[in-house]
């Protein structure tokens, strides 16, 4: 038994669990999700032993690593129940966090509110003290000044300290004797040090991220300290890891010194996924799209390398960590039709969720949403949701189409439902095209992958519309999540700002700063037992001097110090990078150096799927009947084949409906598709018609 | 209307929209200038050749206050090159009497052609870090004429078919004090001209002319349906306001600028009748300003998911007569028409809607205490410093929102540099950026707080200090009160501040020197002595008020233990509101 692992990805909804055993074999389970997370992971773990027929405490205490997706930081976030903060900046700068750089997300709406105040102004205090650019101190700390501070935190009932001076990330003494002092003060209260969180430049970046991670911090701690108890207490001795926003995973006491990291733990399973995947299916670009109930996630995946970005806004703050580039749109199964004040359709993004949800799951939803087209025009089956665990009424979302579309624009139900699933997956493959086209990519070069239980059904379509040839629909895409906790790699991402013009660098300088930061990466994953291999890669932000933004440029080099000659191959590739981004280059411009990273990857030994021999290429033997389909106006008759019964090497020309647990996958006219070795259903997409379209 | 049409409006209009974001993507990451990318002054949008005329058709949210001007300038360049447009042609112009702004903004055009025909004008309005001309940066208070203003460029083909063209780059360069800057802006805003027009052609490789265009007229005629419906619930008649811009620089204070809204059914006229007479100084607003500056009040009045584009404007008629601050004849001058005149006439159409839109209006003016900051490296390379961080700020309140952040919504696009970069990209060291008590208009919701910095500067410079917002500041809404006035200090080493009611030009700082700024903040919304008072009390608690400003501002009394006393708040409420009565 001790081969096993085991992911489990907490969503929204349900808690999956993927296990995969000595031999390679695969288990999965989903339960619904609980107030307490730790009852839904206990659940699943429970439901697992049972399947594999062991008491818990057998299974637990033979189990050598969890790994665990959470949303713990997310919802925190979200929700805005995160810990009581008190901040510390430097005298004279303490709304920079209030001040957002003034950055409004409506740029047209004066009465747009202001975001929830994680940190209130009562609760930011400044103190003396002032380093320059250089690391000079010019204002020495006031330490009185701090325990003042820590006596008006005391007063508030502040849970958690965020300090964060400016030129920290230079010269981090100011901060590092303010935690001292701090801890002294307040033994109890959590610590977010910016010097630790983001030691990079720019203080509103730093000081949200800082905050933020404060905010989170005593959630997720809490939780996982509790979740840890209890997987002791039935036995488990192994270790327990959390993935992070990253995609790599850490333990969970690593994790929750810094929980900002955590705040994709979720969806970072899933993109994490999509490189094993591709890996296993042999394709090394992919876009992976997960679409769910409420939203759609879509991520980039160059060379089985998930995109990463250090720009995202998370609950209206501003997160600088290197994060999977996770694009988020407004678009699920869940997403509300309507027509708004000046006639036009829009769908989303307002979600009718799980509760009332479409108003086919008669829960007491009126709205239509996608879901509910989807069982008009007969792409779902409303008697197999879920294999037939929930029967969804087709005349309550006729009704509702009807009813809020239709009518008001003078269309048939039909056309109504028609247009509905047209702009939604428009929508969806806008926000695609942006994702791909902001990294100088074009999305014809990369294959979908759909995830998700509402995935299967559009993906085919905007495959179309974005040019790509072809969709792969994991087997386990219900489960995706979690998959992915089960092949993620430990992996720490440091970085370091030291600002220097490429031809007047100090390479001693910037060898013993990445010697230092492999060094502090190497100490935090230190005493774990689950990967014996390290791998470092490091990069550099550079830009032309003057310019403001960075593209992070890898170094491709094996040595391990930073020469002439690895250097000025960086600096050839930056040149290419910036005008593959950004339409332009200049070589003869100067080059400025940023920020150093480097990422300490431990490496995990994939768990490896046991192909299937493929088979015949007939899959009668799956069909299970036939239904008319509204793959535009018109009805098509199509067959509907069991997913389940699907064996490798099946291949089912379109129009056809594949119906499985968890999701629902349909196969356009004018596309095919093949079950591979694993299970995984890969459909062509025949660019005929769209250049026929092109054509005409 | 059938389905694909309601379908296909929705497509095109997203896809149209997605090509200006990508266009702003790539300015933002790659233009050179500070005030262009970390500030993000600028705006991309495409334009639509229809009946001989441009009109907007989509737009990515940037700094809004280029928006509406790009369309005329669009038209100048049109008009300019008529027969002469090329596919591959990229055109480049300031000029503020040919759809220009201020000369700074510089505005770059590319025609995208269908079957040899010019269709769609993508474009880009950005504010450069300088383009010549007699004072670094563009800001000269002295300027009696417009080519004192700086170089005055005509729409010009700086890439023709393809190429660049050498000469047009060298003019502009040899005229520019910092060329590595402006060659990389010219570059980014180029490339990001270039992508559109791919993007474009693949649109209509997709859909086909008819269907592309056939949309965007779907689109904007739901605009107009959309801003029809809102002007439609304000109450017919007629609203005028006037307000008034300090000084024009040049002796002449309290500038009027007169509106007069007109709503009649769904159809509202501006009428700028009584405006003062276009004056010496550099305040003129340019008739493309002016409309941008329009464009946003109406905007903001509306619902905030309206597509922006031509049919938001479609049912408003603006009269602004030639000759006056705000469509002036060449060649007056126009230096700091984005500032003033251009945020009184916001201004001045909000304070006349809010008599029939209460509601809907936002107190948007940004007068703003500009500080331009100018010395040399050791190298003799200049630098020109832009105080963002003395003038970023001073949002109004609405109705249910009190001011919040630093600009109001019609700035937000640009982004405050960081201070840390502000620091190793000049010899200057930031000391204080920090809201200040008691600085901002009261109100049932009141203004965001005023603000107050120090920048000082580490090397001898000259400093100029241009002041608004000292004797007419940022206005209230609907009984709300005014912000607080803006003021500038300029500090020797040791410390002995001098104040500067009207401006400074060029005044010599010594290494050390510092600039003391305070922000005043944004106007209120409804009366103050309906704020409620435990509302005054949390904000005394956060510092954006004090005890007194409590008592002065809102008849809110507070005891040692800030406990609201009520019987001497009600007390003194009444009796402030029978002294107003």
């Amino acid at each position: 038994m001790s081969n096993w692992n085991v992911g489990i990805d907490v969503g929204g909804t349900f808690t999956d669990l993927v296990a995969i055993g000595p031999n390679g074999e695969f288990r999965s389970t989903k339960t619904p999700s609980t107030p307490d997370q730790s009852d839904g992971v206990l659940n699943a773990l429970g439901r697992l032993a049972t399947e594999l027929g062991l008491p818990l405490d057998d299974f637990l205490g033979e189990l050598p690593l969890i790994v665990h997706g959470t949303t713990v930081a997310t919802n925190s976030l979200l929700e805005y129940n995160g810990a009581k903060v008190g901040l510390i900046t430097t005298k004279g700068f303490r709304d920079e966090i209030e001040f957002r750089r003034s950055y409004k997300e409506s740029v047209f709406d004066p009465r747009l509110k202001p975001p929830h105040a994680i940190v209130p102004r009562r609760s930011r205090i400044g103190v003396a003290e002032r380093v320059d650019h250089q690391g000079n101190v010019l204002t020495p700390l006031d330490e009185a000044g701090v325990r003042a501070a820590c006596e008006e935190f005391r007063r508030q009932g502040v849970e958690a300290v965020a300090i964060c001076y400016l030129f920290s990330f230079v010269n981090p003494a100011h901060e590092r004797r303010t935690a001292e002092i701090v801890r002294e003060e307040l033994p109890d209260a959590f610590i977010s040090l910016s010097c630790d969180v983001l030691p990079e430049i720019r203080e509103f970046e730093r000081v949200s991220t800082t905050t933020v991670n404060a905010f989170v911090g005593p959630r997720v701690n809490a939780y996982l300290t509790h979740l840890e108890e209890r997987l002791r207490s039935q036995g488990f001795k192994g270790e327990l890891f959390i993935i992070q926003s990253n995609g790599g995973v850490l333990s969970a006491q690593e994790a929750g010194r810094y929980a900002v990291n955590t705040l994709l733990s979720g969806p970072a399973g899933g993109v994490t996924a999509g490189s094993y995947l591709g890996e296993m299916a042999g394709y090394d670009n992919l876009i992976t799209v997960d679409m769910g109930g409420t939203s759609y996630d879509i991520a980039l995946i160059e060379n089985l390398q998930p995109a990463v970005t250090t720009e995202s806004w998370i609950g209206r703050y501003r997160i600088a960590l290197p994060m999977l580039d996770i694009h988020t749109i407004g678009a699920g199964g869940g997403s509300i039709a309507w027509v708004d004040a000046g006639g036009a359709l829009q769908v989303g993004p307002a979600s009718a969720g799980s509760y009332p949800g479409p108003a086919c799951y008669s829960r007491g939803g009126t709205r239509p949403t996608v879901t509910d087209a989807n069982v008009v025009l007969g792409l779902l089956n409303p008697d197999f949701f879920l294999g037939g665990e929930m029967v969804l009424d087709r005349e309550k979302a006729v009704d509702a189409v009807r009813r809020e579309v239709a009518e008001p624009l003078g269309l048939s139900v039909i056309e109504a439902a028609s247009a509905i699933i047209e702009l939604v997956n428009s929508n969806m493959a806008n926000a695609t095209r942006l994702v791909t086209t902001k990294r100088g990519r074009d999305p014809q070069q990369f294959a979908l992958v759909a995830a998700g239980g509402a995935g299967g059904i559009h993906a085919g379509k905007q495959a179309e519309e974005l040019g790509i040839r072809t969709v792969i629909v994991p087997g386990l895409a219900p489960v995706f999540c979690a998959l992915g906790d089960n092949v993620a790699d430990l992996k720490i991402s440091e970085s370091r700002t030291h600002i220097g013009r490429v031809d007047e660098l100090d390479f001693e300088a910037l060898n013993t700063m990445f010697q230092e930061m492999e060094q502090r990466a190497r100490g935090r994953l230190a005493g774990q037992a689950v990967a014996g291999n390290f791998e470092t890669k490091r990069s550099l932000d550079m830009h032309y001097v003057g310019e403001v933004h960075e593209v992070t440029v890898p170094i491709r080099s094996r040595t391990r110090r930073i020469t002439k000659l690895n250097l000025d191959a960086t600096l050839g590739d930056f040149h290419e990078l910036h005008e593959r981004l950004f339409a332009h280059k200049d070589p003869s411009q100067p080059v400025e150096i940023l920020t150093l990273r480097l990422d300490l990857i431990g490496v995990r030994e994939r768990p490896r799927m046991i192909p299937q021999e493929f088979g015949d290429e007939d899959a009668s033997g799956a069909l299970k009947g036939e239904r008319q389909v509204h793959f535009d106006v018109e009805p098509t008759t199509v067959p509907v084949y069991n997913g389940d019964l699907l064996k490798a090497g099946a291949f089912i020309p379109g129009p056809a409906i594949i119906e499985q647990w968890g999701t629902t996958i349909a196969v356009y006219p004018g596309h095919e598709c093949l079950i591979d070795a694993y299970g995984n259903v890969i459909i062509e997409i025949g660019q005929a018609r769209s250049a026929a379209e092109r054509a005409a | 209307m059938d389905k694909r049409s309601f379908v296909l409006s929705q497509v095109v209009a997203g896809s149209l929209n997605t090509i200006a974001d990508e266009m702003s993507a790539t300015v933002t990451r790659t233009a050179r200038s500070p005030v262009f990318n970390e500030a993000h002054d600028f705006t991309t949008a495409i334009f639509e050749m229809k009946d001989m005329k441009s009109r907007l058709v989509a737009q990515s949210p940037g700094c809004t206050l280029h928006l509406y001007a790009v369309a005329m300038a669009v038209d100048r360049a049109i008009d300019a090159f008529k027969y002469d447009l090329q596919p591959g042609d990229v055109i480049l112009a300031s000029d503020p009497y040919n759809g220009g702004t201020h000369i700074p903004d510089l505005v770059v055009i590319t025609p995208v052609f269908h079957d040899r025909k010019p269709i769609l004008f993508p474009a880009v309005r950005a504010h450069m870090g300088d383009v010549g001309g007699p004072v670094a940066g563009g800001y000269n208070p002295h300027a009696r004429d417009v080519w004192q203003d700086g170089l005055v460029m005509p729409p010009v083909k700086i890439v023709e078919r393809g190429e660049k063209r050498a000469d047009m780059f060298d003019l502009i360069v040899a005229n520019n004090r910092i060329a590595h800057w402006i060659n990389g802006d010219l570059d980014s805003m180029i490339g990001a001209c270039q992508l559109a027009s791919r993007r474009i052609g693949e649109l209509f490789d997709r859909y086909g002319l008819d269907t592309v265009r056939d949309a965007i007229q779907a689109n904007v005629d739901y605009s107009e349906r959309r801003v029809r419906a809102e002007i439609e619930s304000w109450a017919d008649g007629e609203y005028y306001a006037e307000t008034f811009v300090d000084h024009d620089y040049q002796g002449q204070r309290d500038v009027k600028i007169a509106c007069k809204a007109i709503v009649r059914g769904s159809d509202l006229t501006l009428d700028f009748t009584g405006t003062d007479p276009q004056v010496k100084g550099f305040i003129n607003s340019p008739i493309a300003n002016t409309m941008s500056f329009i464009f946003i009040g109406l905007t903001t009045c509306c619902d905030e998911d309206i597509p922006i584009n031509e049919g938001c404007m479609a049912p408003v008629t603006v009269i602004a007569p030639e000759g006056t601050v705000i469509n002036p004849r060449r060649p007056a001058p126009v230096g700091t028409c984005t500032c003033s005149a251009g945020a009184e006439v916001t201004e001045a159409v909000l304070l006349a809607l809010a008599q029939c839109a209460p509601k809907r209006v936002g107190v948007n003016a940004h007068k703003m205490p500009l500080v331009m900051s100018y010395g040399s490296y050791d190298d003799e390379r200049m630098w020109v410093f832009l105080n963002f961080i003395g003038f970023t700020g001073g949002a109004g309140a609405a109705y249910e929102t009190d001011g919040w952040g630093l600009y109001p919504p019609l700035m937000t696009g640009v982004i405050l540099p960081s201070i840390e970069m502000t620091e190793i990209q000049y010899p200057t060291r930031i000391l204080k950026h920090e809201y200040v008590a008691d600085q901002t208009g009261a109100g049932r919701w009141r203004g965001t707080p005023g603000l107050e910095t120090i920048t000082q500067h580490l090397v001898p410079n000259q400093t100029s200090v241009m002041m608004e917002g000292v004797r007419h500041t940022a206005k209230g809404m609907v009984g709300g009160e005014h912000g607080a006035s803006n003021r500038v200090y300029l500090a020797t080493p040791e410390g002995a501040e001098t104040e500067i009611p009207e401006y400074a030009f060029m005044h010599p700082l010594e290494a050390g020197g510092a600039i003391r700024t305070i922000r005043g903040g944004g106007g209120g919304w409804g009366e103050a002595m309906e704020r409620p008072p435990e509302t005054v009390r949390e904000d005394v608690i956060d510092g954006y008020v004090t005890r007194e400003g409590a008592l002065a501002d809102y008849g809110v009394v507070l005891g040692e233990d800030l406990a609201i006393d009520v019987t001497a708040t009600e007390a003194a409420r009444a009796e402030r509101l029978a002294r107003a009565a």
